[in-house]
């Protein structure tokens, strides 16, 4: 009798406080936005450009004037320079999204999985071990890339070391995030991983050990997508000496001095540990998002050979501006 | 029941607390009146026809960092409608301009935001090593680039921003009408060198303390009690050079009390006195000067021209002993007291020029205790010397006219090297001016 009571009191006072909501004015709170760009502003050029081909074909936006809440508050950054905001603008959508467009077949796949936001800063981000990160993906939504200031488009390999290897590294987060990678992949560098103070281990050291450079041993996920990044960017050239490093040893003095060994003392097979792995993200590609790593590759080799700045530069600043 | 009705009265009377007729407390929404505020900022900041001047301090005095400093830097801009901004600054000692995007941005509050890099302003925020800034880590000079927008202090028209990193405030003062940008540093560099060239310390005055300004030339003060020991410790005060003087950072809390104060020179241009108290100033004390000077190895020369008569007395009586000899020494009627002037030996080192031929010219040394007193320096001679060919001549009586207590005036501002008049305090006689 006496719990009868209480859901008596407990109707009574949820019927009155139904009775006392305001209703809501359907009129929205928020100013109403123009979607269009104003021709006289002096980014109209640029705005322009990523709008017609990272917003209205993707759902992109190309975040390159820097707001700090949309970084790493932990970093000291500083923004990138309008102009190398159009350099990265152009590339971006040379050597990445019109390459899985391409690769795919259509715009769906990039339009389904890609990043939404593309944040561009102009400085790296500065660790307190000394190390830099060159990039950050967030949740499969933004991938930030950093270090934009020190952007040279004549340099193809630093080009991939600060930018594309680390959106291609960051987009293989994406992916294995939506779908994990086989548990295979876990077993085969275990016990070698170094969370902490992967820093310390040489790019060789870690080849030798059957990872693609040191980053790579930090963790197993930063692993998985290593080998695909370095893998679509690295020439076959760079590629064969990278396994060459791995199939030797290599030591460190006491003075950080990097000495190679006459033997691989490791006991690892660098070279077949790296290629296990390959195998396994290459499979893991074609089954689960069928996609053709060695065509992605091919592409992305053949666009980064052929690359003429000025010509990608042209898309932006030849649209007209209100003047 | 009685308890039931008592639980249904409670949970009414509870209830009643939700009637919707409460009145607005505005006439819009947040989100308009923020979009109101940000558009009423944009307006004013576009409006300034020659810009404005940023104050600018990269991070608080409060910070404690061996690497970051406090000092304040200039910085002009002129915001355009198009969406740019143009910087102005020294740069490397040469004055330059850039070009590069700014905006009024809704964020924790309305926000001034400089979002494309500027390698003038960003500089200071600026996290690469390789630029050999202070702090391999990362962390450069420390400033901001986005700034809350707090008032617009009518009274002494600027607006007042507060990084949104580092809390530091800076102020924009509207740049007058008609004055050449480049021209702008050209004064700001006259009045820091007019203030600071001498790198000497200064004295000020704040409620009957009396403090000690140490390191003015890199514009962060170190802040002594006067006559504190100054080898270790003391407070930092960044500063800002101003066309009319200095302005410290905007500090909430110092234990010195030297808070939120601009320093504008006076009329004789003798003082840097602060626009909210006039009692509060700035200036260069000659005993300072003189004890500093001689600490780092100064070299002072008193002009013969401005001895006064107790002076140039006790010389003519040392002349005739040399002229005529005393006891065993011999008289020699060609020599000649030349000058006198300080130096620094060991203490206070009072040096006597003469000559015994009118041509070569010798030096005394006699050595004096020294002691602060308020703006005055009592002097006393300790026995000892160095060279002392002199005292042969009755000159230790000639070295103990010298024993006493001195003021000194400054006879260019914030310029002793041109001029140091030195008096005691109890012989106006006894004056001379002393010349570097």
């Amino acid at each position: 009798m006496k719990n009868i009571r209480y859901i008596l009191i407990l109707v009574l006072v949820a019927g009155i406080a139904s009775s006392c909501k305001e209703k809501l004015d359907p009129q929205s709170i928020f100013p109403e936005v123009s979607e269009s760009l104003d021709p006289a502003s002096y980014s109209f050029q640029l705005d322009s450009f990523c709008k017609k081909n990272f917003q209205e074909i993707y759902n992109v936006e190309f975040r390159y004037q820097m707001q700090d809440i949309s970084s790493n508050m932990n970093f000291n950054l500083v923004p990138c320079t309008y102009d190398d905001a159009i350099t990265m603008a152009v590339m971006a959508k040379y050597l990445w999204w019109d390459v899985y467009t391409k690769v795919t077949g259509s715009h769906e796949f990039l339009q389904k999985y890609g990043p939404r936001i593309i944040c561009l800063i102009g400085s790296a981000g500065h660790n307190a071990t000394g190390s830099v990160t060159l990039g950050v993906a967030q949740g499969g939504l933004k991938v930030t890339l950093h270090a934009l200031n020190y952007i040279d488009p004549s340099n193809v390999a630093t080009l991939n070391e600060y930018y594309f290897k680390t959106m291609h590294h960051e987009f293989s987060h994406i992916l294995h995030q939506t779908k994990t990678y086989p548990a295979e992949f876990r077993t085969i560098s275990a016990g070698w991983y170094k969370p902490n103070g992967w820093e310390e281990r040489s790019e060789q050291e870690a080849r030798s050990l059957g990872f693609t450079g040191n980053y790579g041993s930090s963790q197993e996920r930063e692993d998985f997508v290593e080998i695909i990044a370095n893998y679509i960017v690295k020439t076959d050239d760079e590629w064969a000496s990278m396994m060459s490093d791995a199939a030797k040893g290599w030591k460190q003095d006491d003075n950080g001095t990097l000495h190679q060994l006459e033997d691989d003392p490791d006991g690892v097979d660098g070279p077949a540990v790296i290629e296990q792995k390959l195998t396994i993200a290459r499979t893991w590609l074609h089954d689960e998002w069928n996609i053709e790593l060695d065509s992605l590759r091919k592409e992305v080799q053949t666009r980064q050979a052929n690359m003429n700045i000025d010509s990608l530069r042209n898309q932006v600043l030849t649209i007209g501006t209100g003047e | 029941m009685k308890k039931t009705y008592i639980q249904i009265l409670l949970a009414a009377t509870l209830l009643s607390a939700c009637s919707p007729r409460v009145a607005d407390i505005f006439d819009d929404t947040a989100v308009v009146r923020l979009e109101q505020n940000r558009d009423a900022v944009k307006e004013r900041l576009m409006k300034a026809e020659n810009g404005w001047v940023m104050q600018y301090f990269a991070v608080s005095d409060q910070t404690t960092s061996d690497t970051l400093r406090h000092k304040g830097y200039t910085f002009l801009f002129k915001f355009q409608n198009d969406g740019t901004v143009i910087v102005g600054a020294p740069v490397d000692g040469k004055y330059k301009t850039e070009t590069s995007l700014w905006d009024i941005i809704s964020d924790n509050s309305t926000v001034l935001t400089f979002n494309s890099f500027n390698s003038i302003f960003h500089y200071y925020s600026n996290p690469d090593p390789a630029l050999g800034l202070w702090g391999a880590d990362g962390t450069g000079i420390g400033g901001d680039y986005e700034f809350m927008v707090l008032e617009y202090n009518e009274k002494e028209n600027y607006q007042l921003l507060k990084g949104k990193k580092r809390s530091c405030y800076v102020r924009l003062y509207p740049m007058a009408t008609g004055q050449d940008w480049e021209e702008y540093f050209t004064k700001l560099d006259s009045m820091d060198k007019f203030l600071f060239e001498e790198n000497l310390p200064l004295g000020m005055y704040v409620e009957a303390k009396h403090l000690s300004l140490y390191n003015g030339p890199t514009h962060e003060f170190r802040v002594f009690e006067f006559g504190a020991d100054t080898l270790g410790g003391g407070e930092y005060h960044g500063f800002i050079v101003t066309e009319n003087g200095i302005r410290l950072h905007d500090n909430e809390v110092s234990e010195q009390k030297i808070n939120r104060a601009s320093f504008n020179l006076n009329a004789d241009k003798t003082r840097l006195v602060s626009v909210l108290d006039e009692n509060i100033y700035i200036e260069m004390e000659g005993s300072t000067a003189f004890e500093s000077s001689i600490a780092h190895g100064t070299v002072w020369k008193a002009d013969s021209a401005s001895l006064t008569s107790s002076i140039t007395a006790a010389i003519s009586t040392l002349e005739e002993h040399l002229h005529n000899g005393v006891g065993s020494a011999k008289g020699n009627k060609n020599a000649r007291i030349l000058r006198v002037g300080f130096s620094k030996a060991n203490k206070v080192t009072l040096d006597v020029y003469y000559s015994s031929n009118g041509k070569n010219e010798l030096k005394d040394q006699y050595y004096f205790d020294y002691k602060m007193e308020g703006g005055n320096i009592q002097l006393t001679y300790d026995g000892n010397y160095g060279q002392h060919n002199l005292i042969n001549y009755n000159g230790e009586d000639f070295v103990k006219a010298f024993d006493g207590t001195y003021s000194f005036k400054i006879l260019e501002p914030f310029h002793p090297s041109k001029g140091l008049q030195m008096s005691k305090t109890d012989d106006a006689n006894f004056t001379m001016t002393l010349e570097q």
